[in-house]
């Protein structure tokens, strides 16, 4: 299996906390209480690793994304996504401090598409169509925002237009760096990605990165995929 | 039907479209070399644009660089960072950190090249201080900032910041000490709207210029002025000049722009930036005076199309308008007019034409009034020769008519065939047929109505007839009737033409009748023969049986008159003489009607024989009466002829006998003669007698008929029948002519051969 394109090439995941803690570095995050559940202990570990601070220096706790208790204060320090759960606590009125784990050395990829390499190897055509419809998509919501609420509340007659318009202007920088296209992939992020995920004995040998994605479909997409 | 076109329109035409092809061309050249040279200047003017703002950039970020770095080498500057990097107290690192910063922020603001500054941690990528305190304890170890800036001096194109959620541009150079060890990274943010007004400043009049840069990634670098939202780094631009300009391209190109308007794009590949700069102009706008120009062409050249159709029509008038004389003459000509004489107004060969004309008219005149006279004289015939005509019709109808009621009212059937089928019946034939009417045979099988025995004999005479290798054919037979009986008929049929086909006219007549009345005539003729014979018969069984009594009457009268001779009274003698005479009498009549019986029954057949010498012969037999009357006979040449002798010769001696016994008052002359009359011979035996009365013409060949008393002639009165039996038993007939009182002439005829 091979990457074939990231999405979210900054981690949506964030860890934040309510702006009266006055905690806004991860430096301030000691002898804290922190909510982190599924990878973002993962992000948390190696983030507090960059900067020198031992696991023993914070507790983590285990909480469903609840606005009430993150209000409360109890548990000052919440791991959660920026486009959903920041959003939330912002738009209920809360002034949120946030840190961003890429500040502080943890450059992850969010969501990326995978195939498999016999996919791959037997209808590579198929990969590249669904990649650049993909693509085109992901490239009209960041040139669009505002039209994606109506859209998704069109096949979802349940969601907020408001919300997802919000949730898509705040993932804009996540998803487009202002640097290279929309889905674009770099070589020296894959080697950070096995180096942090080696450190936090994710992987316990080392992996040639080289055969974890493949640039094969982005660039014939970009070279060739102009509307 | 199209009109065809004049000569004036012709020429008119040919003219105006000389002169429109002619304006159109220098209209089309004037217009396309004005245009090339507005779109040169237009490229022209946009190319300096583009390199005005080219080196605006470039000096604005060689400026940034060079600006960073005249910090970076500051004593100042390194001597605080020295101390920041080795002081171990943390209140004494910030109290460093902050003046440090301080001095900093006197770099920054509007009007400054930069916004906000941080020191990086070279080995770590840490920042270790910032004039934006959030960013503090940050790593950006992976920054292009950071890594180019770590070598010399360096301008970062912009980029989306997560923090700040804008674009962003970063400067850095390396922080040197005094003895070549690398302190830190500087590093600060550009005032990116400075590029943006150094992109975005527009001056001349235009209204649809523009300029923006676009990033390799096809990304709006500043903000392009037809688009509302933000576009920087958020939308994507794939036109073909940002294509060419991406591909480190410069030049100028016609084409639609990111709105599908047609521009005029100058693209300049910015090597130093890796950007690639657009400046255009709409198309509309920029070549808006070539189009006012065309205006101006069109307009002129539409002006002078006119004038020169104007001047074309005259002079096809000119041309033209002898030949309309012309043929107005012509229509003239052809309405009837002949005394026409067109003014010739010219020596070319147009005049040439019209006089040609003129004689051409003049001839025609005079030939169609010999034409006409002709024509008058040629109705005339046509005229009688179509009475003739009606009247030969009229006369033929009659004829037909006359035909037609003929065949249609004959008593006899007529019918005709073809092809062995029907074709036509008359009532009389549909009669005979015992049809209904003549539709109920037309068309059936001729043969049908004939015995199937016959059918191939009738079809093979047929045949002959249709191929008309028989004038006609005759025949009896008996038809077939519809009601299954069959009629006697006689048939006659000729060949003909029957509605454009081969046919056969057919008469038949019905001959049921004459059928009828020949076997009652043969049956009639068998009967008389039958009864003929019978008499005949008896005639002669009676005189011969008879002879025999007789002979006994006569011999013992005879024998009684010698025995008793003088011993009888007178009155007994006398009636014994009485019995002789009458015994003799009776012998004679006995003999006579003997011989005319055996006429019949006892010739002999004909044969070739001397009429004269048979004229001898009665001679002699009468030559005691002859001799006792002193007669005279007299003959011409007799010839010879087929018969039976003896009863020619007895035909001859009645004749004479009868001449002599008949004689007048001097002595008897009798003339034998003969001569020929077509097949037979006719005998005459003329006297000088006493001649017979024509109403006896019939009564003297009647046996035993006389028109005298015994006493006057004596005779039996068979003679002359015994004559006609003979002659006519030869073939021939008998009849006299006479006077009486000076002599009767004998006719009878024999057939040359019998």
């Amino acid at each position: 299996m091979r990457a074939v394109a990231t999405l979210f090439r900054r981690s949506p995941t964030v860890f934040f906390a309510l702006a009266g803690t006055g905690i806004t570095r991860p430096q301030d995050f000691a002898g804290k209480k922190i909510r982190a559940v599924s990878d973002q202990t993962l992000i948390l570990h190696a983030m507090m690793a960059r900067i020198g601070i031992r696991p023993d220096r914070y507790t983590l706790v285990s909480l469903p994304s609840d606005l009430k208790r993150f209000a409360s204060g109890d548990v000052p320090v919440w791991g959660g996504y920026l486009t959903s759960f920041v959003l939330l606590a912002r738009q209920a009125g809360h002034q949120v401090n946030v840190v961003y784990p890429d500040d502080y050395g943890v450059h992850l990829y969010g969501d990326t598409i995978f195939a498999t390499d016999e996919l791959i190897d037997d209808n590579p055509d198929l990969v590249r169509r669904f990649l650049r419809a993909t693509l085109k998509g992901w490239t009209y919501a960041v040139e669009n925002p505002a039209q994606i609420g109506p859209m998704v509340v069109k096949y979802n007659p349940e969601a907020d237009a408001a919300l997802e318009n919000a949730e898509m202007t705040a993932s804009i920088p996540l998803i487009n760096t202002g640097e290279d296209h929309i889905g674009w992939m770099k070589p020296e992020r894959w080697t950070g990605m096995e180096k942090t995920l080696r450190q936090q004995n994710v992987l316990t040998k080392p992996v040639d990165v080289s055969q974890v994605y493949t640039m094969q479909f982005l660039e014939e997409i970009y070279r060739t995929n102009r509307k | 039907m199209k009109r065809p076109l004049t000569i004036t329109t012709k020429l008119t035409v040919v003219f105006v479209l000389f002169a429109a092809a002619l304006l159109v061309g220098v209209g089309l050249l004037a217009y396309t070399s004005g245009r090339s040279a507005l779109l040169a200047t237009v490229s022209s003017n946009l190319s300096s644009i583009a390199i005005e703002k080219q080196a605006a950039i470039d000096t604005w970020t060689e400026e940034a660089k060079a600006h960073i770095a005249v910090i970076a080498a500051s004593r100042h500057l390194q001597d605080y960072i020295t101390t920041l990097l080795t002081a171990t107290d943390p209140a004494k690192t910030r109290a460093i950190a902050d003046r440090l910063l301080t001095d900093l922020r006197l770099w920054t603001g509007l009007n400054k090249h930069f916004r906000s500054f941080m020191l990086i941690e070279p080995e770590s990528g840490r920042i270790i201080a910032s004039t934006d305190p959030g960013n503090e304890g940050k790593f950006v170890e992976d920054r292009l900032y950071f890594i180019s800036g770590r070598k010399s001096p360096y301008v970062q194109n912009p980029y989306y910041d997560i923090a700040t959620q804008t674009p962003v541009m970063t400067g850095s150079t390396p922080v040197i000490s005094a003895d070549r060890r690398l302190l830190a990274v500087l590093a600060g943010h550009l005032n990116i709207d400075e590029l943006d007004q150094i992109v975005a400043r527009r001056t001349g009049l235009a209204v649809t210029d523009e300029a923006f840069l676009v990033n390799t990634s096809h990304l709006f670098v500043t903000q392009p002025r037809f688009v509302a939202d933000s576009a920087i780094l958020k939308r994507g631009i794939y036109s073909e000049a940002v294509k060419r300009g991406l591909a480190g391209n410069s030049g100028v190109l016609s084409a639609d722009d990111y709105r599908g308007i047609p521009a005029i794009t100058v693209y300049r590949w910015l090597p130093k930036r890796e950007l690639c700069l657009i400046v255009k102009i709409d198309e509309a706008e920029a070549l808006a005076p070539s189009r006012r120009f065309g205006w101006t062409i069109l307009l002129f050249g539409g002006f002078l199309l006119l004038l020169a159709s104007v001047i074309a029509f005259g002079l096809a008038r000119t041309i033209s308008r002898p030949l309309l004389a012309l043929k107005e003459g012509a229509a003239r000509f052809g309405r009837g007019e002949r005394n026409l004489h067109l003014p010739v107004s010219s020596e070319d060969e147009i005049g040439q034409l019209t006089r040609e004309f003129n004689t051409m008219a003049a001839s025609l005149a005079e030939k169609e009034y010999t034409l006409r006279v002709h024509a008058e004289q040629l109705e005339q015939m046509v005229v009688s020769r179509t009475a003739e005509l009606t009247r030969s019709e009229a006369l033929l109808r009659e004829s037909e008519q006359k035909f037609r009621s003929l065949i249609e009212d004959a008593p006899d059937a007529i019918y005709v065939h073809a092809d062995y089928r029907y074709v036509y019946l008359n009532p009389a034939a549909v009669k005979l047929f015992g049809a209904a009417s003549a539709d109920q045979l037309i068309g059936s099988a001729i043969l049908e109505r004939y015995d199937p025995g016959l059918h191939e004999q009738i079809r093979e005479r047929m045949r002959l007839l249709y191929e008309e290798r028989r004038k006609s054919l005759a025949s009896e037979r008996f038809y077939h009737r519809l009601d299954g009986t069959t009629v006697p008929v006689e048939i006659r049929a000729v060949p003909i033409r029957y509605d454009g086909r081969n046919a056969a006219l057919t008469f038949v007549r019905d001959i049921t009748e004459r059928r009828r009345a020949e076997q009652e005539l043969k049956r009639a003729v068998t009967d008389l023969e039958r009864s003929n014979r019978d008499l005949e018969q008896f005639a002669y069984v009676a005189s011969h049986d008879l002879q025999e009594p007789l002979r006994m009457v006569s011999s013992y009268t005879e024998l009684l008159a010698r025995h008793y001779e003088g011993r009888l009274d007178e009155k007994a003698r006398k009636f014994i003489d009485y019995a002789r005479d009458g015994a003799v009498r009776m012998q004679a009549l006995i003999n006579d009607l003997l011989m005319y019986s055996r006429i019949g029954t006892r010739g002999r057949p004909p044969e070739a024989v001397d009429t004269h010498a048979l004229l001898g012969e009665a001679h002699r037999n009468l030559a005691a009466q002859i001799e006792e009357n002193r007669a005279i006979i007299t003959n011409d040449g007799l010839p010879t002829v087929r018969a039976d002798a003896s009863q020619l010769v007895q035909v001859f001696q009645n004749l004479i006998s009868n001449a002599i016994k008949y004689q007048g008052e001097g002595a008897p002359h009798i003339h034998v003669a003969a001569r020929e009359d077509g097949q037979e011979w006719v005998f005459s035996v003329r006297d000088n007698g006493i001649g017979i009365e024509k109403q006896y013409a019939e009564r003297v060949f009647v046996i035993f008929q006389r028109l005298h008393t015994r006493q006057e002639y004596p005779g039996t009165g068979i003679g002359l029948a015994l004559c006609k039996r003979i002659v006519e038993r030869h073939g021939g007939r008998i009849w006299f002519a006479s006077e009486p009182g000076s002599g009767t002439t004998f006719f009878f005829t024999i057939p040359k051969y019998t």
